[in-house]
């Protein structure tokens, strides 16, 4: 890596933790989304050294008064614990850090727990520093703007800022890319597929938004191949998901007894019957513009718990910048599609992360079909990805000789919508009465 | 892949360095405005609307997290950070200008 950049990534992730101990004690207690439920999971886990069910543990009594930052506690005492059907790995993570800071508040443990998350944020910056030079090793613009992009977008740095298993499933998901994309870079192994089999497994234990690594794993490895020899292939694949089978299967066991299947669907639809739907269909929701516009402003806002709004101006603003990256990529790329054929490993590498970010997108929409509180947040895992084409997009937008001129204009923008964001509407929302 | 060596190279790269120094300048004068004069229309959890600068949006807040501050050492982490990310950032917008001109090899100008 250039010593420019290198300077650059050392100054950003300094920066990067500032900025994310700034965002976890400048919002309230527990106003984060789920803040108060993934707390319970941690204490559960910490004090009593199981793991809770969402049919024997309630939402905790004694945080009763931030109710207004989880799903549907109406009652005080009986409440499920809604995040219970999550898997382990986060709260047994998290556990010896609430046992340190256990003599403090709830307020005071869950600032520390918060706290406790940015090193999450900061593995994703570095993966995503790490999948933007093993694409294209020298090239500046997209060296600066793509970790910028991931550290200053506001809800994925909330997610690292906050109580919640969300930015260790987004950093470890995007470890997998980062693996899927060397093993395409470097050829399929034995060894390699193992890897990204325990990479996929330890992914899944972490949130279940994860899952889509087990659909791209057996592209990556075919892509990986070096000859045609199916039979090889066939031999990676089922490594990689025994590998995953082994480090999840005991988990996904557990839910399949206490929930019927992994991911406890029926169970969450049971506890939460009026957030439940059956009045639409994936294609209806798929080509839905009203849909796409709440998943986008959930991207950039709706912070406590979609509480907090941002001006529908910046977000056309930054739906606009969006679409001309997204035009500008595919122009490009039919433009070059000659040209592309002889890239090698590169083209099957980008086609991996733009299946990677379709696939995040879908995902989303087939599980609005069922639950209307499906998030934008599901998608965040592909965060990485998406900036990654979103810039290389921009970057046939600018002309050789202004891109660095460009990848400093990108870096002021990340940080203007982050000042604009917490200045004009989270800051006064919280403070303001 | 060729390059410019030599005296032709130079009027390139001092064009360059101009034009990059040019732009962290501008960019800084930008920043400097947007978090020191420029007002923006805030919302209250009421709804209310109010111009008000970043400064006092910021002080405010600051007020509150050290009247509120659960650890005693809370508010000095709070403080130290919000001074380093300000400074951080005007740091970060120099450091992206002067990051080296793109020169990708063949596969990555293509796309």
């Amino acid at each position: 890596m250039p010593y420019g950049l290198r300077r650059f990534l050392i100054a950003l992730l300094a920066v990067y933790v500032a900025k994310q101990l700034v965002v976890a004690f400048v919002s309230p207690p527990f106003t984060g989304h789920d803040e108060v439920a993934h707390f319970a999971m941690i204490r559960i886990v910490a004090t009593e050294h199981r793991m809770p069910t969402l049919w024997a543990d309630t939402l905790p009594a004694d945080l009763y008064r931030y109710r207004a930052f989880a799903i549907e506690w109406r009652d005080r005492d009986h409440s499920p614990l809604y995040t219970a059907v999550h898997p382990p790995l986060y709260y047994v993570a998290m556990a010896p850090v609430y046992l340190a800071a256990s003599h403090l508040s709830p307020e005071g443990i869950q600032y520390v727990l918060r706290c406790a998350s940015i090193p999450c944020g900061v593995a994703l910056i570095v993966f995503a520093s790490l999948l933007t030079t093993t694409l294209f090793p020298r090239d500046a613009f997209l060296g600066v703007t793509v970790p910028t992009a991931v550290a200053f977008q506001p809800q994925v740095s909330y997610e690292a800022a906050m109580v919640n298993n969300d930015a260790l499933a987004i950093a470890l998901y995007t470890g997998i890319l980062l693996l899927m994309v060397l093993t395409i870079r470097d050829g399929a192994t034995i060894r390699r597929a193992a890897l990204l089999g325990i990479a996929t497994g330890v992914a899944l234990l972490a949130k279940g938004t994860t899952a889509m690594a087990l659909v791209l794993m057996p592209m990556a490895l075919i892509a990986a191949q070096r000859s045609r020899r199916w039979r090889c292939a066939a031999i990676h694949i089922g490594v990689a998901y025994a590998a995953a089978m082994a480090i999840v299967g005991p988990w996904w066991w557990f839910a399949i007894r206490t929930y019927g299947d992994p991911m406890a669907f029926a169970a969450i639809a049971a506890t939460q019957s009026d957030l439940t739907r059956n009045d639409t269909t994936f294609l209806r929701l798929l080509f839905s513009g009203g849909f796409l516009v709440d998943r986008w402003v959930e991207t950039w806002g709706e912070f406590g718990w979609k509480l907090i709004h941002i001006s529908g101006a910046l977000m056309t603003l930054l739906g606009v910048a969006a679409a001309a990256c997204i035009a500008a990529l595919i122009a490009v790329a039919m433009d070059n599609r000659r040209l592309a054929a002889s890239y090698g490993w590169r083209v099957p590498a980008l086609a991996l992360l733009a299946a990677a970010c379709a696939l995040g997108y879908l995902s989303i929409v087939q599980f609005g079909v069922r639950f209307m509180l499906t998030q934008a947040r599901y998608f965040f895992p592909m965060a990485a990805a998406a900036a990654l084409l979103l810039m290389l997009g921009l970057r046939a937008w600018i002309p050789e000789r202004w891109r660095s001129v460009g990848q400093a204009v990108v870096v002021f923008a990340a940080i203007a919508v982050n000042v604009a964001i917490y200045t004009a509407y989270v800051l006064p929302y919280w403070y303001f009465r | 892949m060729s390059s410019r060596i030599g005296t032709s190279a130079e009027p390139q790269r001092v064009a360059r360095l101009t034009r990059s120094v040019g732009a962290a300048l501008a960019l800084t004068v930008l920043l400097v405005a947007l978090i020191g004069a420029a007002g923006f229309r805030t919302v209250a959890s009421d709804g209310t609307r109010r111009v008000r600068s970043a400064p006092f949006v910021w002080t405010v807040a600051t007020a509150h997290i050290r009247r509120d501050a659960p650890m005693p050492a809370m508010y000095a982490v709070y403080a130290a950070s919000l001074a380093v990310t300000t400074a951080g950032c005007f740091l970060l917008v120099w450091l992206a200008a002067a990051v080296g001109r793109d020169d990708d090899e063949r596969v990555s100008t293509l796309l």
